[in-house]
């Protein structure tokens, strides 16, 4: 479902994400990890189209992103880390301009608002206007929206900041209940807790290279430290070692799944 | 080192790299800008060195009387920039002692409250106080070098000024702080936002009525000097603006005594108020700004679905995603209060033009050509100007949320022709009326009325299209202030981009109504075959300035980075 192939992005001198190869399949719940400025933004902003890469391509449900963005974007729900939004808009009324935007009928997406709003107990605050939201109630938003098209593709960067314990426990649920329906999650996160207990693999990047992939048992075996958590793997992986080399070149071991 | 100094350096610092890079087009920026101001400050110096010349030479009434006039002209200037000096910090103190962003950090501090209020309403004071003294100092140039003040006198203003500005900085602090104790913040800013520009619009159209151009009628001198002298101005002696006045006064005449007795009473007047101010910011200050903070549940929002539903009426046939973005578009307009509030400087714009034209003296037909010619430039620029507050800042005014866009399945054709659409209809309306109404006071003949009408239709189309094209090839997101997007190095681009267009477009025409008016002096010459290539060319570059910059901007919206 998702194709990362050779993908580089560079911001003058800097480069952000360098030779990113990786493949998602359907209903996978990918987590994507990696120490602050290690590429994770940017990765997802590439996916997203917000980006256009240096070198490489992105396929997402077989469209590139460059090539055929409306295609793709159509399939995408996108939450970002930092939910900026229109401020003199209500939310029911935005989730309205997010449907319509993505080519629902005003009509029959009512339903589908009402639904969400009440599943992220927000019907209370619908008719308010968003400057009046708390953080957390705009990432419960952004959320809706990022899912009142039925998207495919869902890819989301450090969902749970800003949202309290029932929040983070219903949007954990709901992942897990969407993953088995047949959606892909990819997930930039810094909680490893979170990406431990929901994601099906784990990708960890470091200086803008993948330096391991897999699951918690592959993870733990490519960084040579057996009965570990993935704290302790995290911090190994990404060690401030120059020695370290990424996954892509070193022999035997295959980013792609 | 004390953390107000601390504070002070870390602004110092900010301001340095701000102004150390100079970036491509900062300083053509810089020179443009300056260049205005210099200008500004000029004719504002000769406008008021010409008022005191005039009134210190009218010989038909007696100087004490006159001074009496020139006194009461200074008590004006003074007791404005006092009103101004109030309003100005009374909407400042509230963004900067409010809502500004490095609160939550300074608050966090280990600093001293008192010393982070200090510290706010300072630079707010600063920063609102600069324009009143570039509005006022010029006029007391004037006043001390047609009166031939000494050198004494310019020291003295410097002093007098210093002293001037802190009790309306004082006064609108404080009441910012009482209103912020018990209102909201963003409603109580925007509500002030708004008066400020009806106070503003009110300011320019009396000053309008005032006709300052009969001051270079000598006939209608009397009738100046009487009209100034009817003029109630409140004069307390208990009024800071009443002292600095007289201060002012002392100082040019050399009365020691009484400038050091109303010195005095400006610095007791400076002290007393900020001391005050500190005594009210130490009771009240930290409780508004937590309560600011806080997100207060109003009652339901029911507006929306009556706007929602007569917005789909009227948009019913427009293809869906355009008529999404153009609902939420007029909605946001609507409800921000510092957008629709400049439709009144809009407004006062209209009648001010109006009133001109009504003004202008046509002695014979050949000046009414040229006055309606002219009317034709003035309208375009006038709608240039409007264009650039907004056609041009359509795009950036998605601000920070440009991002709900870029990631969603947007055609940008349509996102920047839905932008058009929202303006184009304004624009055309504004332009036609202004133009239609302009030479309807100026009587000129059905040919003018119809190629005029002709023109500020394509022109309005065209401006509407140059504006929202070349804003989407120069966004600014990052930016809040929509009055400052229009004054960035794209949006003077665009002005210059505008004006050259207005200038080939009536360039053509004047050859078009010279071979119109020929015609008319030869029945038998065929004018409007000749014509037909001259208004041929205002169609087609009409044309090409919508489409292109258009075009453009969906290229350059396609290939945006959000980084």
């Amino acid at each position: 479902m998702i194709e990362l192939s050779h993908l580089k992005k560079r911001f003058g001198g800097v480069v952000a994400v360098n030779d990113l190869t990786l493949s998602i399949p359907r209903g996978e719940f990918f987590g994507f990890l990696g120490p602050n400025g290690a590429g994770k933004t940017t990765t997802i902003k590439l996916m997203a189209g917000l980006l256009k890469p240096t070198a490489g391509r992105v396929r997402i449900g077989g469209f590139d992103v460059v090539e055929e963005p409306l295609q793709t974007k159509r399939i995408i729900g996108f939450i970002p880390d930092r939910p900026f939004l229109y401020e003199k808009l209500t939310g029911r009324e935005f989730l309205s301009f997010m449907a319509e935007v993505f080519g629902m009928e005003p009509k029959s997406c009512e339903p589908r608002i009402v639904a969400l709003l009440e599943e992220f107990e927000l019907t209370s605050w619908a008719d308010e206007l968003i400057e009046s939201y708390s953080h957390g109630m705009r990432q419960r938003l952004v959320i809706c929206s990022a899912l009142v098209h039925h998207p495919k593709v869902i890819l989301v960067d450090e969902p749970m900041v800003a949202l309290d314990p029932r929040g983070v426990k219903l949007v954990k649920e709901l992942f897990t209940q969407l993953c088995q329906q047949g959606v892909t999650i990819f997930m930039s996160t810094h909680t490893l807790s979170l990406a431990e207990e929901l994601c099906h693999r784990i990708g960890i990047i470091h200086r803008g290279r993948l330096v391991a992939v897999g699951s918690r048992e592959e993870l733990r075996q490519q960084a040579s430290i057996p009965q570990s958590g993935l704290e302790d793997i995290f911090l190994e992986l990404t060690r401030e070692d120059e020695s370290i080399q990424s996954v892509g070149e070193e022999p035997g071991v295959n980013p792609q799944a | 080192m004390n953390r107000f100094s601390l504070l002070v350096k870390s602004q110092g610092l900010i301001l340095k790299h701000r102004v150390h890079p100079l970036r491509r087009g900062v300083l053509i920026k810089g020179i443009l800008l300056g260049t205005l101001a210099l200008l500004f400050i000029g004719g504002n110096y000769l406008f008021f060195h010409r008022i005191f010349s005039y009134l210190r030479s009218i010989e038909e009434f007696p100087l004490f009387f006159m001074l009496g006039l020139t006194e009461r002209l200074l008590g004006m200037v003074f007791l404005a920039s006092f009103s101004m000096l109030l309003f100005s910090n009374l909407l400042t103190s509230i963004s900067t002692l409010y809502l500004s962003r490095d609160l939550d950090l300074l608050m966090s501090c280990p600093i001293k409250r008192r010393d982070v209020f200090l510290f706010k309403w300072s630079g707010g004071m600063l920063h609102s106080s600069y324009m009143v003294l570039i509005f006022s100092l010029p006029i007391f140039a004037a006043y001390g070098r047609v009166f031939e003040a000494g050198m004494f006198y310019y020291l003295m203003l410097g002093w007098i000024m210093f002293l001037f500005i802190f009790p309306p900085a004082a006064l609108g602090g404080m009441v910012s702080l009482s209103l912020m104790r018990f209102l909201p913040a963003k409603k109580t800013h925007q509500l002030l936002s708004t008066l400020g520009v009806i106070c503003l619009v009110i300011i320019v159209v009396l000053i309008r009525l005032f006709r300052p151009e009969q001051l270079w009628d000598p006939s209608s001198s009397e009738d100046f000097v009487n009209m100034l002298d009817s003029l109630a101005v409140p004069f307390s002696p208990y009024l800071p603006s009443w002292w600095a006045t007289k201060a002012l006064l002392c100082a040019r005449g050399g009365d020691y005594l009484s400038l050091s007795r109303y010195l005095s009473f400006m610095l007791v007047a400076a002290m007393g108020t900020i001391g005050l101010l500190v005594m009210v910011a130490r009771k009240i200050y930290y409780e508004g700004w937590a309560s600011a903070q806080e997100s207060k549940k109003r009652p339901r929002f029911r507006e929306g679905t009556l706007l929602d539903r007569l917005l789909r009426g009227v948009l019913k046939g427009v293809n869906p995603f355009c008529r999404a973005l153009l609902i939420k578009d007029i909605k946001v307009f609507l409800r921000d209060a510092t957008q629709w509030s400049q439709l009144f400087l809009l407004g006062a714009l209209i009648f001010i033009y109006l009133f001109n034209i009504k003004n202008i003296p046509l002695p014979t037909p050949f000046f009414r050509n040229i006055v309606s010619f002219g009317n034709l430039g003035l309208g375009g620029f006038v709608l240039a100007a409007v264009a650039a507050r907004f056609a041009f800042t359509a795009t950036s005014v998605e601000g920070r949320s440009f991002w709900i866009i870029h990631s969603s399945p947007i055609n940008y054709r349509g996102f920047l022709w839905s932008k058009f659409l929202l303006f184009v209809i304004p624009l055309l309306l504004l332009a036609e009326v202004l133009v239609y109404f302009s030479n309807l006071i100026l009587e000129v003949d059905r040919y003018f009325m119809t190629m005029s009408l002709g023109t500020v239709f394509l022109t309005s189309i065209a401006l509407t299209g140059l504006g929202v094209g070349m804003g989407a090839l120069f966004p600014r997101f990052e930016v809040e202030n929509y009055a400052k997007i229009a004054v960035g190095t794209g949006g003077l681009f665009f002005m210059i981009i505008s004006l050259v267009y207005i200038a080939v477009i009536i360039g053509l025409e004047v050859n078009a109504v010279y071979i119109h008016l020929s015609g008319q002096l030869d029945p038998r010459f065929r004018w409007w075959v000749y014509s037909l290539p001259f208004y041929g060319g205002v169609i087609l570059i009409s044309a090409l300035v919508t489409w292109l910059p258009m075009r453009l901007g969906v290229k350059a919206l396609q290939r945006y980075q959000l980084a």
